[in-house]
């Protein structure tokens, strides 16, 4: 009956091993799938925004030095990416161009069309913004950028990051909650452990010493686990959609290593940490009551 | 100065029960002392109050000339590890095996492994249970409990060694076995040792001194 007793108890303390592992596993893992949807749509953000110009256009008449100091101006704007002048002949050539038309079929003395600026942001989704401060320059008449289509991209993506921003935190929080009550319980299943170790003069810093790396290693493992299988679903998942969708920009596998492993395992190690340190401090609060 | 000295202690636990009343006493260093009362007499409060296990509610206790009711919190590891312990009910590790048990005191002092290895086998061989090492505790007897308790307390070569009621269960062969251990220890090491009891018949086996203790009270010392 007491060899019973004796092997219940490891047992007890195997399966919070495993329950601290495999919550950090599986928070791992959700926090993996964020990584690849938001590094999917930083990939997709750098094609919008070679997509995706303002056009700034002068107003008639304006003298080409104030053409050119305000395209100086504009370089300037901290939002502003690449800028570069449109001149009224290269807009004409253009318009003649896309009608297929020649320029006797236009009938007219003068060109009509006013030279402009197109100008990208640094990062897409400033482009409303960007274009707010076009549109306050003097010089242009009339400031134009990609219309409802690609203000509805760029809700979502501002949704995706703000909700992946909230999810990433919640996933955080969670976790760690889950970490601290694994571990806590695991540090009250060992409390005869803490009481002999506290009789016999050890100080605090050593019987926390066991739960802290206990701690670290539960969350160091169950980063590197979820690492592992996530690189294994993203293999098959990227050759999937690159197969199935193969005009999409997907990110490549390989883009995804380095961010994954960097992430689950500093995470996973910090989580296990923070967690323990928690639990430690909780169950120290508790038994000073 | 005294080795240990308890003045004007007293100690009233929260639920009104007097458990010490105007204790005075004085030990020497390297005395073997007999503390001997009835159930409830405040023994156990007294070895409690040596560990910093509890608190005396008015007077002082004095170990090497230090001041241990005063002690504050963050040095109680550096006094519990100058003692070595037999606590009344055991606290071993029942999970833990023999020698899990036996080498603790020493990993919180920090010996190097070698030599605490070298510790380990010395004091299986002092408490007979050179066999029973990689034992789990709880399979053990109750004798043999006592012994690793024992084995425990001295392992670290403590100067004050406290046993409360270590005989407790124990038949009378197996007791002065016990006993006579840690008499040999102190005759030995020179460390102080001081026996919380309520057998007569131990106390006439060894020459120690005695304490007697009654309601709280020391009535002779």
């Amino acid at each position: 009956m007491s060899k019973d007793r004796a092997f219940h108890r490891r047992g007890i303390k195997s399966s919070y091993l495993v329950m601290g592992f495999l919550s950090i596993f599986f928070t791992q893992l959700l926090l993996n799938l964020f990584i690849f949807g938001y590094l999917e749509l930083q990939q997709m953000g750098g094609v919008w925004q070679s997509s995706f110009a303002i056009q700034a256009f002068f107003r008639e008449g304006v003298a080409p030095e104030v053409v050119e100091k305000v395209q100086e101006e504009v370089k300037a704007l901290p939002l502003a990416g690449e800028v570069r002048l449109v001149s009224s002949e290269e807009a004409k050539n253009k318009f003649l161009g896309y009608f297929s038309l020649q320029e006797e079929d236009l009938g007219l003395e003068e060109n009509p069309f006013p030279p402009s600026l197109e100008v990208r942001a640094r990062r897409v989704e400033e482009l409303p913004l960007l274009a707010q401060e076009l549109e306050e320059i003097e010089a242009f008449e009339e400031v134009f950028y990609g219309g409802e289509n690609t203000e509805a991209l760029l809700r979502f993506y501002r949704f995706f990051l703000t909700a992946g921003g909230f999810l990433l935190l919640a996933l955080f929080v969670f976790s760690l909650l889950v970490v601290t009550a694994v571990i806590r319980a695991s540090i009250q299943a060992r409390g005869i452990e803490i009481e002999v170790w506290s009789l016999i003069g050890a100080t605090k810093k050593f019987i926390r010493a066991p739960f802290i790396y206990q701690g670290m290693m539960e969350g160091l493992s169950g980063g590197v686990a979820a690492f592992l299988v996530s690189l294994v679903f993203f293999h098959f998942l990227l050759d999937f959609l690159n197969t199935s969708f193969p005009l999409f920009f997907w990110i490549s596998w390989e883009e995804l290593v380095l961010p994954l492993g960097v992430v689950s395992v500093l995470m996973g190690s910090f989580l296990g940490f923070l967690g323990a340190l928690l639990a430690c401090n909780s169950v120290e609060e508790e038994s000073a009551k | 100065m005294e080795f240990l000295e308890f003045k004007k202690v007293y100690k009233v636990y929260p639920t009104g029960v007097r458990a010490l009343d105007n204790v005075n006493l004085s030990i020497e260093k390297g005395e073997f002392v007999f503390l001997w009362g009835a159930t409830g007499a405040g023994k156990t409060t007294l070895m409690k109050l040596i560990t910093r296990e509890e608190l005396p509610t008015s007077g002082e206790v004095w170990l090497e000339g230090c001041e241990i009711s005063a002690l504050e919190d963050r040095y109680l590891p550096i006094l519990r590890r100058n003692l070595g312990v037999v606590f009344q009910d055991l606290k071993l590790v029942p999970h833990w095996t023999v020698y899990e048990n036996l080498i603790s005191p020493l990993q919180v002092l920090g010996v190097r492994k070698k030599y605490a290895h070298h510790l380990v086998e010395e004091i299986l061989d002092l408490v007979h249970l050179q066999d029973k090492k990689h034992h789990i505790a709880e399979w053990l007897s109750g004798g043999e409990k006592q012994k690793l308790c024992l084995g425990r307390a001295l392992i670290h070569r403590p100067h004050l060694v406290l046993a409360d009621e270590p005989t407790g269960n124990l038949d009378g062969a197996t007791a002065l076995e016990l006993v006579g251990a840690l008499f040999e220890f102190s005759k030995k090491l020179g460390a102080t040792v001081i026996i919380a009891t309520h057998s007569e018949e131990l106390i006439s086996q060894f020459p120690a001194r005695l304490v007697v203790l009654n309601k709280g009270k020391i009535i002779q010392s």
